[in-house]
């Protein structure tokens, strides 16, 4: 007769009150800390009567972005784009060499000084190569990105495939566990924490390798060329603007990596609030 | 009544030597009458850089024996336990467990392993981590071996080891005592011929560990009704040895030796009332005094560090040190 005892869901709408009770705490503080630093700049400029042509206003810039908010959009979808595709090839390949490199010294031996080559070579003497190679569509920008990105994912995704419970290990291994179940079931999930870290560094890496991509392989537009191109007219308050709009991409970059990582890291203290 | 008995011990109880009494008219027909022995030691030795680790170590468990390894801390107990669970090989020796090599008993899921932290997986809840073994090396529940049926289900487990209740919870929301409770029936999952524990309940407050002792032991009398389960239990604490065991073997450090070997004949099921008994405290002097009278280090040895695997919060014998 009855409805199985099932317990009632609530009826699945947004309800914006409690939305907003749950992120006032995430969304206040950066605000008011934003807004203190707007404000200290701007009394700056007003005192000291700074040029426009040295340093613009907050309330300039503002006005700058808000008065060609779709070219701004726009343009940071497109780095955007670069830096998303750089981080995943970059992000992408790294872990695939961290678990061949944690699982072999040999191999970590002779690949990671390889690595560091590629790392410490200048991204400013790869882009006009990399133009040359990839030609000036958003190839050889997404491979700057990559570029930027990899290495800390690398370094970090090794530490964490090895940074395993050595008695979860012994457990395991008594069972005549394969190396493919100690990954699936304990190095890959062990490395999370790290990857997460990992990421959070690349992804706003990401966004400097576009950055720096569009500067040096012009065409196709892009923040880079924006800031490029307003640098060399002068009007700082788009170039700022262009900065602006780049900061928001990164902060909402990071916004998502932590949403995603209270959602798969839930088992692990770091997303656990700390006390007071 | 409980008895000393050093080594070599009596042939009655004691480890086997490696063969039976040549054409003894009136012992059973054949070697496959007798049943394998569920771990056999013979002259194992275990050499780390510098460092004689194990020496000369004899050890044979009958199946259904519960055997603890009382020792100082550094007295290679751990690495004995890990040469039996086939994840250490020693420099010399034969080591045989259940009959077998270790790799094979390994490879057909005989063995169980408990150690001092739980080791579970955070990110997994009990139920899960309870599930663990079952999901890993799925082949050895299809060979000619591995016939053996699961000892009971996840819930009947989870009851087992009395954590109902707790099946979604994460193993960082339980207290120690329930955390080696779910290593337990993790390790019991498998439904293991062997169990191997590595002073599982070293890291718990005393009155969990008391508590945690006799729950082991009902635990272990209820899985062993399908089959019987042969236990190794490492310790460093004299009282939980006598309170568990069937024998105490008592090892000397550096090298590490097996000095003496004293059977606990207290009757079972056991109580924490009778470790007020007069058996029980005897049983526990003659072990002190087994461990008190160790001899001292042997210079000759060398050894500048512990080995690697010693508690240290281990009770180091009264014997003069160098």
């Amino acid at each position: 007769m009855n409805a199985p005892s099932t317990t009632p869901r609530p009826p699945l709408r947004l309800d914006w009150g409690r939305w907003l009770r749950l992120a006032l705490p995430y969304l206040l503080p950066p605000l008011i800390a934003a807004a203190i630093a707007a404000a200290v700049w701007e009394a700056w400029v007003e005192i000291n009567d700074v040029s426009m042509f040295v340093l613009p206003p907050p309330s300039a810039v503002a006005d700058a972005l808000i008065s060609d908010l779709g070219f701004f959009a726009t343009e940071g979808l497109r780095t955007f784009g670069v830096a998303i595709g750089g981080l995943a090839i970059g992000a992408g390949a790294a872990v695939a060499l961290a678990v061949l490199m944690a699982h072999s010294t040999t191999l970590e031996r002779a690949l990671l000084p390889i690595a560091i080559a590629v790392k410490v070579t200048p991204i400013v003497a790869l882009a006009p190569l990399f133009v040359i190679w990839f030609g000036f569509g958003w190839e050889p920008k997404v491979a700057i990105a990559a570029l930027i990105t990899y290495f800390p994912v690398l370094i970090n995704g090794i530490a964490g495939f090895r940074d395993v419970d050595p008695g979860a290990l012994d457990f395991l291994r008594s069972l005549n566990a394969s190396p493919r179940e100690i990954f699936l079931r304990l190095r890959g999930p062990s490395a999370l924490p790290y990857l997460f870290a990992a990421l959070k560094i690349a992804a706003t890496l990401s966004l400097i390798g576009a950055v720096v991509a569009e500067f040096f392989a012009a065409g196709q537009g892009g923040l880079g060329a924006v800031i490029d191109e307003e640098n060399r007219l002068v009007r700082l308050d788009r170039l700022f603007a262009a900065i602006v709009t780049l900061a928001v991409i990164g902060v909402l970059m990071n916004v998502a990596l932590a949403l995603a990582e209270r959602r798969f890291l839930s088992w692990h203290r770091s997303t656990w609030t700390p006390p007071g | 009544m409980a008895h000393a008995r050093p080594t070599p011990p009596s042939p009655a109880a004691g480890p086997p030597t490696a063969d039976p009494p040549i054409a003894d008219p009136k012992a059973a027909p054949g070697p496959t009458a007798a049943p394998a022995a569920a771990l056999h030691l013979s002259g194992v030795r275990l050499r780390y850089d510098h460092l004689l680790a194990l020496d000369a170590i004899d050890l044979t468990l009958q199946p259904g024996q519960f055997v603890a390894i009382v020792g100082p801390s550094g007295c290679g107990k751990t690495s004995l336990l890990r040469i039996a669970a086939g994840l250490l090989l020693p420099t010399q020796g034969h080591v045989q467990v259940l009959g077998d090599t270790a790799a094979a008993a390994q490879a057909g899921k005989r063995l169980g392993l408990v150690a001092q932290s739980p080791a579970l997986l955070p990110w997994r809840d009990v139920r899960a981590n309870i599930d663990l073994p079952r999901s890993i090396n799925r082949a050895a529940g299809r060979g000619p071996q591995g016939t053996t049926p699961a000892l009971a289900s996840t819930d009947a487990l989870i009851r087992l080891v009395g954590l109902e209740g707790f099946e979604q919870a994460r193993p960082h929301e339980l207290s120690g005592g329930m955390q080696q409770r779910v290593a337990l029936a993790r390790a019991l999952a498998v439904n293991p011929e062997l169990l191997l524990m590595d002073e599982p309940f070293a890291a718990l407050d005393e009155i969990t560990r008391e508590q945690m002792r006799y729950e082991l032991l009902r635990i272990w009398a209820a899985a062993a009704e399908r089959a019987p389960k042969t236990v190794l239990f490492v310790t460093h604490s004299v009282t939980e040895a006598v309170a568990l065991a069937d024998r105490v073997v008592v090892m000397s450090a550096r090298p590490g030796r097996i000095r003496a070997e004293i059977a606990i004949d207290l009757p079972r099921p056991r109580r924490q009332t009778d470790e007020r008994s007069p058996a029980f405290l005897d049983a526990v002097d003659r072990v002190r005094a087994l461990l008190r009278d160790a001899p001292p280090d042997d210079a000759a040895h060398g050894t500048t560090h512990d080995t690697a695997h010693g508690a240290p919060d281990s009770p180091a014998p009264d014997g003069p040190r160098p």
